[in-house]
């Protein structure tokens, strides 16, 4: 019995002092990981359209909650969120964030848009395709492909869209990336002129 | 004849009880990271730090942690203190965050740190126990930077990013997939044990 007590008593304090400790270093860290979190996020908006200074939020939910926006479920494709870019106040452009499938869900991708609807850049923030084969997705012969085209995009140019070379050994990673694309197209043409 | 213990805790880890080679311990994140060198050797050095922390505060613990409760004792001291460095990286030091951030939660479960945890630091002075825990994380960085040296090169026709051949050459994309992973690591193992055999006929 006093055992067991002992034994109790010892774990609970080093659990005690773990959480502790725990707690004063998410006390402590919990402001400048944010701000590091939003620093980058804006970065990354910039980098995709990079004349726009300031960012706002485009909220995503109320529009596919008032049927401005329905996502594609067949090609599995998500957006996440929007932002539509000013330029010294004036309305320039708008990044979309879409999550696409490739060979493996899970595709994060950033997508500038220029106001006249024009592809400035590229980002591939995640992924978990195969390394050596779809990962080289996030590579700038593949992303710089997209720079400076007008949507829509496909892998074999038809009907007149721009045409993109797919990865070698990697067809449904650069479809899936394509699929992203056009898809954050799609959201720009359906939200930019009425925000 | 102290010096030479000292000595000999330190060189311990990075061959003679080397974690991969020889202990085989922590071999799901071997396998995992190893795809590229700069990942083997991002992976070897967070744990190299987890390690020699915790080894340090269990050596200090160990005469307070009753002997049966020390796994979880040793767990809530491990994975409360990769915790503390995750939050701390990614506050103050966010580019060395993002460069092996990834890793940090893994470590948690890498049976070296436990495995250490159990087998020297509970039983050993918190100086020996450091040494330890700097002799076992190098070996574990050196073994992740030789699989992945490997796997890197033939996989991917790169060291570090570098390419090696030229845009021409092929890789064998098989050895950067798991398979590869697998046969890198066996081929190792059976060479470092090679090795130790034939030094230890020598040595008689």
């Amino acid at each position: 019995m006093k055992d067991i007590v002992n034994l109790t008593l010892k774990l609970f304090i080093i659990c005690a002092l773990a959480a502790a400790a725990l707690g004063l270093t998410y006390y402590v860290t919990k402001d400048p990981i944010a701000e590091g979190a939003k620093a980058r996020a804006e970065e990354a908006r910039k980098a995709v359209l990079s004349e726009a200074d300031s960012f706002e939020a485009v909220d995503v939910d109320a529009l596919k909650t008032d049927g401005t926006w329905t996502d594609e479920t067949d090609l599995s494709v998500t957006v996440d969120e929007a932002y539509v870019a000013y330029t010294s106040d004036a309305k320039n452009g708008m990044t979309v964030q879409v999550t696409t499938k490739g060979y493996n869900p899970g595709i994060v991708l950033t997508v500038g848009f220029k106001a006249d609807g024009t592809v400035e850049a590229i980002n591939i923030g995640s992924m978990s395709e195969t390394p050596g084969l779809g990962a080289n997705a996030t590579k700038p012969e593949f992303t710089g492909q997209f720079a400076d085209q007008m949507p829509l995009f496909s892998l074999n140019g038809a009907d007149g869209t721009s045409k993109i070379d797919a990865l070698t050994s990697a067809t449904f990673t650069s479809k899936g990336v394509v699929n992203g694309v056009n898809v954050a197209y799609d959201f720009f043409e359906a939200v930019y002129d009425k925000e | 004849m102290e010096k030479n213990k000292t000595l000999q805790t330190l060189t311990n880890g990075i061959w003679r009880e080397n974690p991969i080679f020889k202990l085989v311990l922590g071999t799901c994140p071997t396998i995992a990271v190893t795809t590229s060198v700069e990942n083997g050797i991002g992976m070897g050095l967070a744990a190299t730090f987890v390690l020699v922390a915790s080894n340090v505060v269990i050596a200090l613990l160990r005469n307070f942690i009753p002997d049966k409760v020390r796994i979880p004792a040793f767990i809530v001291v491990i994975a409360t203190f990769v915790t503390i460095v995750q939050l701390l990286m990614e506050a103050f030091v966010p580019a060395l965050y993002s460069a092996l951030g990834l890793f940090i939660p893994l470590i948690v479960v890498n049976c070296i740190i436990l495995g250490r945890a159990e087998s020297f630091a509970s039983k050993n002075p918190v100086l020996l126990s450091m040494l330890d825990g700097i002799g076992m994380g190098l070996g574990f960085t050196l073994s992740l930077l030789m699989i992945s040296t490997v796997r890197e090169i033939l996989g991917n026709g790169t060291f570090l990013g570098i390419s090696l051949f030229g845009a021409n050459f092929q890789p064998a994309i098989m050895m950067i997939l798991a398979p590869g992973g697998f046969l890198t690591f066996g081929i190792l193992m059976a060479l470092t044990k090679k090795i130790s055999q034939k030094s230890a006929k020598a040595g008689k």
